[in-house]
């Protein structure tokens, strides 16, 4: 009874840990660019509500949409006005600029939003879902639907719409996308704006379940590695995949092995998919690998 | 013009007089101004610099009949030891500057004493706990806080005689040198006081997940929950607690609820939890300086418009004993003669009475514990400086 | 011009040399961790620059290092000079035996596979609190002697790692493995045609890379005297690793001993003036870099300084 409940915890956290991946990876996957501001940008999406909820007393949930469209437009100025500029570039040059960014974005935020750990506890948090012996922390599980449903969405807008089939086919030959009138310049930027626009939801989410502060920015970083590795570069469902998979893997290593080897763990799992499977657990070719 | 240019001279020459007439003790700290503990060091910083401005209001320092006005040099170590090594350094050697105000952060004094140490340098700091500080028989290194083994000590002593009787205690803590301190002498003392430890179990430093440490507790029922770990990790596991509906009869924690944020963080969660806490507002001190930990409370607030915390009043104390300290010496320069009044120091300060041992750390001081009732932190053991009687056992979740 | 190189650089050897009896503890500490990240980039730069990839966690080896001396001078009580070659052969040890899986991968593969070594390494040190003192950090025994004496002995100590990294540098570049590196960096599978076993250089040269920055880890360990998992892997030391390995230009013997100069002096003087936000000022700093110098300072300045040299460089790499 234990071991399930501690797989429903690895899944319920699995969620929100995909969400952070499936933005980098959608980055990743389509630009070419390893984001290490992703986590920062998170940030920026979980300021956000904090400020909204204290000021306004605006539910964090409410508070999405707004995480979404001004976070989007963020990440769009930054691709168009910046990365842009240096996107053909070798990658560890890209590499090092966003690690610049980041470290200009966690001052930045430490600067005008100080250093204190914030946390948003609405009225209806701590309320859970009990079945038997098993219990389901309402928040969580709403936290995890937010998630499931913008993988799922995310996934019909690039295989529906105009746009998201643009993204793909630029992600997969951006000569010959550009043959067929798609604006590269501007298709990295709506997909850059987007990774960044589902950052900030899950920035928005991380509010709920944790404390934060800009120091915690890097280590969110790592968990969105680690998700796109575990799924793969640029797929949606390998992001969702990837968090789940990496969700279950912390609890149940914390369960059998001991808590604080869980990061090892994860690090370890990441390192041998990587040898064993570079193209990660759902992975087919991608623009990523078919360039270098 | 002509009046002009005789202002102008006169001006400068009474500048001139001003400068010449008071003579300056210099103090160096190198701070974590930015970077992970830059709110802890800006507030250590705070209460230097409300220190320096009551001492100087009050004429400065007074050295053999001389009046020193006090001057601090600050530098940010951006929460990097090494760096506040290397500030440190130029502390001593380019500023010339031998009396050290420590830093916040138990790696970051350590890094720094042992320049001190080395250059022959003099350290009082409020700003660490850990116990490692003080085994490696530095001479010049002295500090205020009751130490990260004694942290959980009075706590354990409060449940002590009540009703319904606590039996067992889980144990969780950060694997940070501060925090497995904090939890090795917390199994020690309740050990010690007949508790039976059901868990005990380290996780990663900032860990965002606590979830199966927190099932695991469940199926021990424990009665007494001490945490060990920071404000971060402290957080998750309220809130995790909650929603796994875990009811123990006492909730602690090491770093948390003396802080302000937490109430701010958690609202109603945040009810009942008991916190150890180096110093409280409350507390009725004296103070050679401010007169009173009251009187301190209220220049705090005056001059930063909040409330100060056991950071800030740890930055003011250690500074408030390092001036009691040169005073007794009887010389801002020399050393030897400023260790031994610190060595033999006994007197009451805000931060409590203050007695240094043998390897330079304050003995006798004790933690005070609050908790959070209706919103509000308040001090409810030991008893000689309750503000009220605590909350036991602790009622469960709403 | 080749002459006058190296007349260069052994004036400036003659001046460090000397500089000690000069200036301050202050600056001597400055100059001290100045060598301390050239030597770490110089030694990444083997496999960085010259051989293309981009081992973003290489300062895996670094810490690897820095607890070897920590391990051994505490727990064995060996002397701290004596550690030093183990420091070198852990990490070259190390790295020949994980380069063989791991150099199979390609660009940001093989850049995130080095993070996650460096990572897992970081917690299983985290994990061996019997040896390492875990997450509590490791206290090394102080060496004893008068200040002044420490400081010179530290000084010339990461000097001669540094100056030794470059020497290394400098004799790879001239010898056999040197081209093949450098054919491996420009096309891998055209080398491997040409019947230079690629798999052998590149471990080698990721190997040696190990074993330097594994040397700048142990002198780091004792010259600072406390060691935790979270300040030898990881923190900002990849960045400005790779930062100056490009500010100096990532294919050359010296460049990343001349950006480590430059970055080190720009962010000492920097902090200095902006103690308030000299943190979003490094971040802007390194990002005017990657915009407009990315070929190192040399390169691109090589006929005179021009803004357009500037904003061609920006234009280059546009998309």
């Amino acid at each position: 009874m234990v071991l399930l409940q501690v797989i429903i915890n690895g899944l319920l956290l699995g969620g929100f840990y995909a969400l952070i991946g499936i933005g980098f990876s959608l980055v990743w996957g389509v630009t070419n660019i390893i984001n290490l501001a992703h986590g920062a940008i998170a940030l920026l999406g979980a300021y956000l509500t904090y400020y909204l909820f204290v000021s306004i007393q605006l539910d964090p949930f409410l508070s999405i949409p707004l995480s979404f469209v001004s976070i989007f437009l963020f990440g769009y100025m930054l691709q168009r006005f910046v990365m842009n500029l240096v996107v053909k570039a070798q990658i560890f040059i890209l590499l090092i600029l966003t690690f610049g960014l980041e470290i200009f974005l966690v001052n930045f935020m430490t600067t005008f939003f100080s250093a204190d750990f914030r946390s948003v506890t609405p009225s209806y948090a701590g309320e859970s879902l009990v079945i038997g012996e098993i219990v389901i922390p309402y928040i969580r599980l709403a936290v995890f639907f937010v998630c499931v449903i913008f993988a799922i969405a995310m996934g019909l807008f690039l295989d529906k719409t105009w746009t998201g089939k643009a993204i793909k086919a630029t992600s997969l030959d951006i000569e010959a996308a550009m043959m067929s009138g798609i604006n590269p310049a501007k298709i990295y930027a709506i997909t850059f704006g987007l990774g960044s626009a589902i950052a900030g939801v899950s920035g928005t989410l991380l509010t709920l379940t944790q404390a934060f502060s800009p120091s915690i920015a890097g280590g969110l970083t790592l968990r969105a590695f680690i998700v796109s590795i575990l799924g793969g570069l640029g797929r949606i469902e390998g992001a969702l995949l990837g968090g789940l998979i990496l969700g279950v893997v912390e609890t149940l290593s914390s369960y059998l092995i001991g808590e604080s080897y869980k990061n090892a763990i994860a690090f370890g799992l990441m390192v041998l998919v990587l040898v064993l499977k570079p193209s990660g657990l759902m992975g087919r070719k991608y623009y990523a690998e078919v360039k270098h | 013009m002509k009046r002009i240019i005789i202002a102008v001279i006169l001006s400068i020459s009474l500048l001139f007089a001003v400068t010449a007439f008071a003579e300056e003790i210099v103090f160096g700290a190198a701070l974590s101004l930015t970077g992970k503990l830059a709110k802890e060091g800006t507030l250590v910083k705070n209460g230097y610099e409300l220190w320096k401005e009551a001492v100087n209001k009050k004429g400065g320092i007074k050295v053999g009949g001389k009046n020193y006005t006090v001057k601090i040099i600050y530098y940010d170590d951006e929460s990097d030891p090494n760096r506040g090594a290397k500030l440190v350094e130029k502390l001593i050697t380019v500023d010339k500057v031998k009396l050290i105000l420590g830093p916040y952060g138990s790696e970051s004094v350590f890094a720094t004493s042992a320049i001190t140490e080395k250059y022959g340098a003099i350290m009082v700091q409020g700003g660490a706990a850990a116990d490692k500080l003080y085994t490696r028989n530095f001479k010049n290194l002295f500090g205020i806080y009751t130490v990260a083994t004694e942290y959980m000590d009075d706590i354990i002593e409060l449940t002590k005689g009540k009703s319904p009787k606590s039996e067992t205690v889980a144990i969780v803590y950060s694997n940070d040198l501060f925090s497995t301190e904090v939890a090795k002498g917390a199994k020690r003392s309740a050990e010690k006081n007949g508790l039976k430890v059901v868990f005990y179990q380290d996780y990663p430093k900032g860990t965002q997940d606590l979830s199966t440490v927190i099932v695991q507790i469940k199926g021990k029922n424990p009665d007494i929950i001490l945490g060990c770990g920071h404000f971060q990790d402290t957080i998750v596991m309220v809130k995790q607690l909650k929603d796994y509906k875990v009811n123990p009869k006492v909730l602690g924690f090491s770093v948390g609820p003396t802080l302000p944020d937490f109430v701010n963080s958690l609202k109603g969660d945040a009810e009942n939890i008991f916190g150890s806490a180096q110093w409280t507002m409350t507390l009725k001190y004296k103070d050679p300086v401010f007169g009173s930990n009251q009187e301190f409370v209220k220049a705090y607030k005056a001059k930063y418009k909040e409330d100060p915390n056991y950071h800030s009043a740890g930055g003011t104390a250690a500074a408030v004993i390092f001036q009691r300290a040169i005073e007794k010496a009887g010389s801002i320069d020399d050393i030897a003669k400023i260790r031994a009044a610190l060595s033999s120091f006994n007197e009451e300060t805000l931060y409590g009475k203050i007695k240094f041992d043998s390897t330079g750390k304050v003995t006798g001081k004790g933690m005070a514990v609050v908790q959070i009732i209706g919103g509000t932190q308040k001090t409810v053991f030991p008893d000689y400086v309750a503000e009220t009687k605590p909350i036991y056992p602790k009622p469960q979740w709403k | 011009m080749k002459d006058k190189k190296i007349i260069l650089f052994f004036l400036f050897l003659a001046v460090l040399i000397f500089l000690p009896y000069i200036v301050s503890g202050y600056w001597l500490r400055v100059l001290t961790q100045t060598f301390l990240f050239a030597s770490i980039a110089t030694g990444s730069n083997i496999i960085i620059g010259f051989t293309g990839y981009p081992a973003f966690g290489n300062i895996a080896f670094f810490g690897v290092g820095a607890y070897v001396t920590g391990v051994m001078t505490t727990t064995y009580n060996v002397p701290f000079l004596v550690t030093l070659p183990f420091c070198a052969l852990s990490g070259f040890v190390l790295a020949g035996i994980l380069g063989i899986p791991i150099l199979r991968l390609k660009g940001h593969y093989f850049a995130i596979a080095t993070v996650g070594i460096m990572e897992t390494i970081k917690e299983i040190v985290d994990n061996m609190v019997e040896t390492t003192g875990g997450g509590m950090g490791l206290t090394l025994p102080i060496m004893v002697g008068e200040p002044e004496f420490i400081y010179k002995y530290f000084y010339y100590v990461m000097m001669l790692c540094m100056l030794l990294s470059v020497l290394i540098c400098y004799i790879i570049s001239r010898i056999k493995i040197g081209y093949a590196l450098r054919a491996i960096r420009v096309d891998e599978d055209a080398a491997s045609v040409m019947g230079i076993n690629t798999p052998l250089y590149k471990t080698l040269a990721w190997a040696v890379s190990a074993a330097l920055v594994g040397i700048a880890g142990g002198i780091y360990a004792y010259w600072l005297s406390y060691i935790d998992p979270h300040t030898v892997f990881g923190g900002t030391y990849p960045v400005k690793m790779f930062a100056m390995i490009l500010l100096g230009g990532a294919t050359t013997v010296t460049g990343p001993l001349i950006g480590a100069f430059i970055l080190e002096i720009i962010s000492e003087l920097v902090w200095s003036k902006f103690i308030a936000i000299h943190g979003m000022v490094l971040g802007l700093l390194i990002i005017c870099i990657i915009l407009f110098i990315p070929k190192g300072i040399f390169e691109t300045f090589k006929g005179g300084f021009s803004f357009r040299k500037l904003l061609n460089n920006l234009r280059e790499n546009s998309l």
